[in-house]
């Protein structure tokens, strides 16, 4: 039915090859963007795969509890399964293939470690694997995402974002536009802060999200030492903190990160200078912000 | 750096491989974006959301036909989303609105011609651009136009047609060979 005349093979011929020049600064923007949401996904692939070894240990150690089970106690279990005698036949295959298990054994206890670190944090991984859900579900049905009304907003913010790291680092008193939906109501963040953290110092040292004032000195003197966010729960986090060359020096996606202003390269404490960072979120009803802010360093 | 190595890489979010892969199809998808958008900064801003778009979903490229359409693809997708967004005008143009002329084409080898076939293509009126850049270049079927734009067949086909003709009148008046 198509048939190509030579206009419409003339342009797509030509257009298809054709090169245009395209500005090299660009990509920063386009790196520190990649940089905030490529750290959720990394990380949550990563705290998936912790979760999957788990199970797989948990499994082991089920399934070789119940062979070692069977292999000490013989007589035991031939009572308990006397009806069903082919099912004797497989602890004893177990046995035979036992330097195997041995091995097993040893893997297992890894698993074990594993399972019991997840439990410790628990919280800490459960927002990693939200994250997770939420980006399969986001890349599933992509189109439809920029149709929904509530995206709009957002959308629109988005020139504004990708045009400051250049603008704003400029200028001396950033425009800091805040996002409600994103800071919670007080009295949920403050549990959440207390449950979670008991042993980091109050109130004083936090450095409020949308604060005009970000500065923060990681000098070790018990004050303003931690840079972080008081934060409600979110669906997805991610943060990247990148020096005035845009060169990525801090990257998180927990909401509850504490960054000590050190280099996550390099471990050292990165100088006073100021910093920017772009965090990317969406809280429980889905809506998506994106945030670039100064931060001040000084010691 | 050859392509699988270069996605493989992309795929484990290797800085490096990502830089490649934007040094290696920027200029190219530039132009993608330029079709859907004639300002510069539009095109800019399609271009740096398509890649980041990329450098997120590289996983899901399943290595069956080639690599620079699916990106093409992804370019071309990102456009239609900021044009349904803002929900572009489709239908109602004059053509008289607007003029087009192409200046500096004495010379007329390779390059400079792509460049004026790219600017005649901006010049079109939204609707007529937009459905030309799909059914011609993309390849998308007047049915698939329809339903991304929201726009029935015929209107599609009638948008065709008009960008077809006048892109014609423009390249008789410009002379070119054939």
């Amino acid at each position: 039915m198509k048939d190509k005349d030579y206009i419409e093979e003339l342009f797509s011929k030509t257009l298809n090859e054709h090169q245009v020049n395209v500005r090299p600064e660009l990509w920063n923007s386009i790196q520190s963007q990649v940089a905030t949401s490529g750290a959720s996904t990394a990380a949550s692939v990563a705290s998936k795969s912790l979760w999957v070894k788990g199970f797989i240990g948990i499994g082991s150690v089920i399934a070789i509890s119940i062979g070692t089970y069977v292999y000490f106690n013989p007589t035991e279990v031939i009572i308990e399964k006397a009806p069903q005698p082919i099912e004797n036949t497989q602890p004893t295959k177990e046995i035979i293939t036992s330097p195997k298990e041995e091995e097993n054994i040893t893997e297992i206890k890894g698993g074990n470690k594993l399972t019991t670190t997840t439990h410790e944090n628990e919280e800490n991984v459960n927002a990693f694997i939200q994250p997770s859900h939420q980006e399969v579900t986001e890349t599933s049905a992509p189109p439809q995402v920029n149709l929904t009304p509530s995206n709009k907003e957002v959308v629109k913010k988005e020139p504004a974002v990708i045009e400051g790291p250049i603008s704003i680092a400029q200028k001396a008193t950033p425009k800091i536009t805040t996002p409600e939906k994103l800071v919670q109501k007080e009295p949920a963040t403050q549990n959440n802060n207390n449950n979670n953290n008991k042993a980091e110092p109050v109130h004083k040292d936090i450095i409020k999200p949308w604060d005009n004032t970000n500065v923060f000195t990681p000098n070790g003197d018990g004050v303003n030492d931690l840079f972080y966010l008081e934060i409600g729960e979110l669906k997805e986090f991610s943060i990247a903190i990148l020096d005035k060359d845009n060169n990525v020096v801090y990257i998180s996606d927990s909401p509850q990160f504490k960054w000590d202003g050190t280099n996550y390269l390099t471990g050292e404490k990165v100088p006073d200078g100021t910093y920017s960072y772009i965090l990317y979120a969406v809280d429980l009803t889905g809506e998506q912000t994106r945030q670039f802010n100064l931060l001040y360093i000084t010691k | 750096m050859d392509e699988k190595t270069l996605i493989t890489g992309c795929v484990k979010g290797d800085a490096k491989a990502q830089k490649a892969l934007f040094d290696k199809y920027a200029s190219k998808m530039m132009v993608v974006c330029m079709r859907y958008f004639p300002n510069k900064m539009e095109a800019e801003d399609i271009l740096q959301d398509g890649f980041v778009k990329i450098y997120q979903k590289i996983d899901h490229y399943k290595h069956d036909g080639s690599f620079e359409g699916w990106l093409r693809r992804i370019f071309a997708n990102t456009a239609l989303d900021e044009i349904r967004r803002r929900k572009t005008n489709i239908e109602e143009q004059d053509v008289s609105e607007f003029s087009y002329k192409i200046t500096n084409n004495e010379t007329t080898d390779g390059d400079l011609q792509a460049d004026d076939l790219l600017k005649m293509v901006q010049a079109l009126p939204d609707g007529y651009r937009i459905v030309f850049n799909m059914f011609a270049i993309e390849g998308y079927s007047h049915k698939e136009i329809a339903e991304k734009l929201g726009i029935s067949e015929n209107t599609s086909k009638s948008q065709f047609f008009r960008a077809k003709a006048f892109l014609r009148t423009q390249l008789e008046k410009i002379e070119f060979e054939r």
